[in-house]
């Protein structure tokens, strides 16, 4: 079984997701990151109810805020985070988010410019045995409309949101940017933008923020805003076929306070800074709860990462736990020829890097990469419904490249003595295995009846012994190879 | 420049080392060792005429995740690491050889199950997978297309043989010699170790049998400032990884040949 070769995706800084790291995703698609060590969780979080309130706002951003670590509530992860969200789910859920209070048939819950039905509703939804006789008492009231609603929420199906990159790309025009500055931004204040060079290690903390705009004249509206900080691990082998290049994504992080979603309030404060006004650039603060972008209105939102010390123990399908740390940044990522900047693309030798001139490029560097290519960057994607077709596609996307030097954490390298033991394992069990092999083909020419012993590996020791000394490289004179298997003919 | 919070996140992530591992690998240590032919009169064993050190970068390439963490020096040398390629292409081969037997022969094969078997299996036909799973042979696949690459740097270090005066015998020298804030990284032996020997002279060949001399060499060794490549940090991950070894080069005169020695280190972002 030969792994065909990943198609060339045609979209520049598409990373497609080799069917062989589909362990990677597994049943989670957020990445979190783990220490090993005594430090707890680090993740960029959502506040539902902070506490403590600042007077000031300009007081608020300080050079050692300390990042909060809180997690998303169920509802938010498996609606916003877990799937991709569609507009059309707005037709059964109500634009704010659910109520945690499970509520009787009979008490009634206010909600401003919504009907009492949907609440009906959706408190039966939550209360799971009592859900269909909710619907009868929905009918009641508006049998037509209620039954439409429930009927459109059967009918809608959440996409993964590891489809993300498959999703097609559509030209709008909503332009995106991102920044990364050195300390936290704040309004009133001209950001400082950090360097092109800047190299982080483990447990740095990434500052920055985006501003989304549309510049057309029309209302334009998008279903999800996700704002990750990914890492992707690419390696180019011969093959029969030519050279085949596989790719497996390392790193997602997800910030959610940067991510669209229902909240007004910022992570940092609790206040409630939705449309706050910043005349420094002329933007307004979050997205709308509406998921409209209105033409001229410039939108801006903070962003904090926290570089993780360690990827998750899934990384690794052998559970090798030098394949769960960070890889540093490796290699570059050559522009297509179709890149309208390529030729401001130059090498300086005295200065030892290249890079395009537009911001958030990678660095070209000398670094012997022979084929391999570890990449960090922040993404934006906006996700919405195409106009002319009706489909879920990615509306909008940027990607600033970032620099990673993880820290030398201790690990030790594998001795001589292990690595030659644990080939010799692997060589038996593969030789054991086509041992069981030979011994059915045997069966069939003596028509001999199979039995559950000679399908399983429970006799292995009664296969092949053990081929001791194949992979020894002494240099003694006169070792010869032995025990070389037979090849069947 | 750093603000305050990126300090005191180094200042944890140093803390997290051990005594050893937040050593610099300054200074090497070397042995040789010089036995005269027994048809041979006797003579004085030849003298160094120039010493050479390069940083060998090492990146291997992989389609899918080893199942075996493999040893640096299998990779170094071509004809060991082309010698595991050979054994496993000849394991893929015979894989395939026996499932395009076992597809030739599979509605034989499953009219000979018995009940047990059959039983085993929940009454589900044999297929080559259950013999023979496909994570294995994606497994023989990683190893017989895998791939190193082997750079040379020969500009990237610059080593001086430390004269006898300079370096007390018995004792362990430490450089205060701090590397330049952007390199940020650290050479440290791995499997290297040495005993020093007291009662030795250092840099001069010292006789301990008839025809068996012994000398020590002491190498400081830094990185080289206008070395304009980019030294990344050794790492593994599943689909590639990189190492560094450190060749020492001795040539000798009176055309007597040269020595070399491969030194595995690690590369690390351990210093500011």
């Amino acid at each position: 079984m030969q792994e065909s070769k990943e198609p060339q995706n045609k979209f520049e800084g598409c990373q497609r997701i080799s069917s062989s790291s589909s362990t990677l995703f597994g049943g989670t698609s957020f990445e979190e990151p783990r220490c090993g060590t005594s430090q707890g969780k680090e993740e960029d979080a959502f506040a539902c109810n902070n506490g403590d309130h600042c007077s000031s706002i300009t007081n608020v951003q300080e050079d050692d805020f300390v990042l909060p670590e809180l997690l998303p509530s169920f509802e938010m992860y498996e609606n916003l985070l877990s799937n991709i969200p569609q507009s059309s789910f707005d037709t059964y859920f109500p634009e704010n988010p659910p109520f945690y209070e499970v509520a009787s048939r009979n008490q009634s819950i206010p909600s401003e410019g919504e009907s009492g039905n949907d609440m009906r509703i959706l408190t039966g939804d939550i209360v799971g045995p009592d859900n269909h006789e909710v619907t009868v008492d929905g009918r009641r009231f508006a049998s037509g409309p209620a039954e439409s609603q429930i009927r459109n929420y059967d009918d809608t199906k959440g996409i993964p949101v590891e489809n993300i990159y498959a999703l097609p790309r559509i030209k709008t025009p909503i332009a995106t940017e991102l920044y990364v500055t050195k300390t936290a931004p704040k309004f009133g204040q001209l950001p400082k933008h950090e360097s092109m060079l800047r190299e982080y290690t483990s447990g740095d903390i990434i500052h920055g923020y985006f501003t989304v705009e549309n510049k057309s004249t029309k209302p334009i509206k998008f279903d999800m805003f996700y704002l990750t900080l990914e890492g992707t691990t690419s390696s180019k082998t011969q093959s029969p076929f030519g050279i085949q290049k596989t790719t497996e994504r390392i790193l997602r992080m997800v910030d959610m306070a940067a991510s669209w979603s229902y909240n007004h309030e910022d992570v940092n404060t609790g206040e409630d800074l939705c449309g706050f006004f910043d005349s420094i650039d002329k933007t307004s603060f979050g997205l709308p709860n509406s998921r409209i972008l209105n033409p001229g209105d410039k939108r801006k939102k903070f962003f904090t990462f926290k570089i993780p010390n360690q990827l998750l123990d899934v990384t690794c399908k052998h559970g090798h736990f030098s394949h769960s740390l960070l890889p540093p940044t490796l290699g570059f990522d050559r522009p297509s020829s179709s890149h309208p900047e390529l030729s401001t693309l130059k090498f300086s030798e005295s200065l030892g890097y290249g890079r395009l001139s537009e911001r958030g490029s990678s660095l070209w560097l000398n670094d012997s990469s022979s084929g391999s290519l570890i990449n960090y960057s922040i993404n934006a994607m906006i996700v919405g419904k195409d106009v002319a077709s009706g489909r879920v596609c990615l509306m909008s996307e940027k990607k600033y490249s970032i620099r990673i030097v993880p820290f030398g954490f201790q690990n030790n390298p594998i001795s001589r003595e292990k690595c030659l033991k644990d080939l010799e394992d692997f060589d038996i069990e593969i030789a054991n295995r086509l041992g069981m092999i030979e011994k059915v083909f045997s069966k069939i020419e003596r028509a001999i009846p199979i039995h559950k012993e000679d399908i399983q590996e429970a006799n292995r020791s009664d296969q092949l012994s053990p081929l001791r000394g194949k992979y020894e490289w002494n240099a003694v004179a006169g070792n010869t190879e032995n025990g070389t298997l037979k090849k069947k003919h | 420049m750093r603000n305050r919070q990126n300090q005191k996140n180094w200042t944890n992530l140093r803390g997290l080392l051990s005594v050893e591992e937040r050593e610099k690998l300054e200074n090497l240590r070397l042995e040789l060792v010089c036995m005269q032919a027994a048809n041979s009169i006797p003579h004085d064993p030849p003298e160094i005429s120039s010493l050479e050190t390069e940083l060998i970068c090492l990146t291997t390439n992989t389609k899918d995740c080893k199942p075996v963490r493999f040893h640096s020096d299998l990779l170094l040398k071509k004809h060991k690491y082309n010698e595991i390629k050979k054994i496993f292409k000849e394991i893929l081969e015979n894989i395939e050889a026996y499932r395009d037997e076992f597809t030739k022969n599979q509605t034989k094969i499953n009219l000979l199950l018995a009940d047990d078997a059959r039983a085993s299996l929940r009454n589900r036909s044999l297929d080559f997978s259950d013999l023979m799973p496909s994570s294995i042979i994606k497994d023989v696949q990683v190893l017989a297309n895998m791939e190193a690459n082997v750079v040379v740097m020969k500009n990237a270090l610059k080593t001086k043989l430390v004269g006898e005066k300079s370096v007390p015998v018995a004792s362990s020298p430490i450089s205060s010699i701090i590397p330049r804030t952007s390199r940020n990284k650290k050479t440290s032996p791995s499997n290297y170790h040495h005993s020093v020997l007291s009662h030795r002279k250092s840099n001069e060949w010292n006789q301990v049998s008839s025809t068996e001399y012994k000398r020590t060499l002491l190498l400081n060794i830094k990185y080289n400032d206008d070395f304009k490549a980019t030294i990344v940090p050794s790492f593994e991950s599943c689909l590639c990884s990189r190492s560094y070894f450190l060749r020492v080069k001795l040539h000798f005169d009176k055309g007597v040949g040269s020595a070399e020695i491969d030194i595995p280190v690690q590369v690390k972002n351990s210093f500011i």
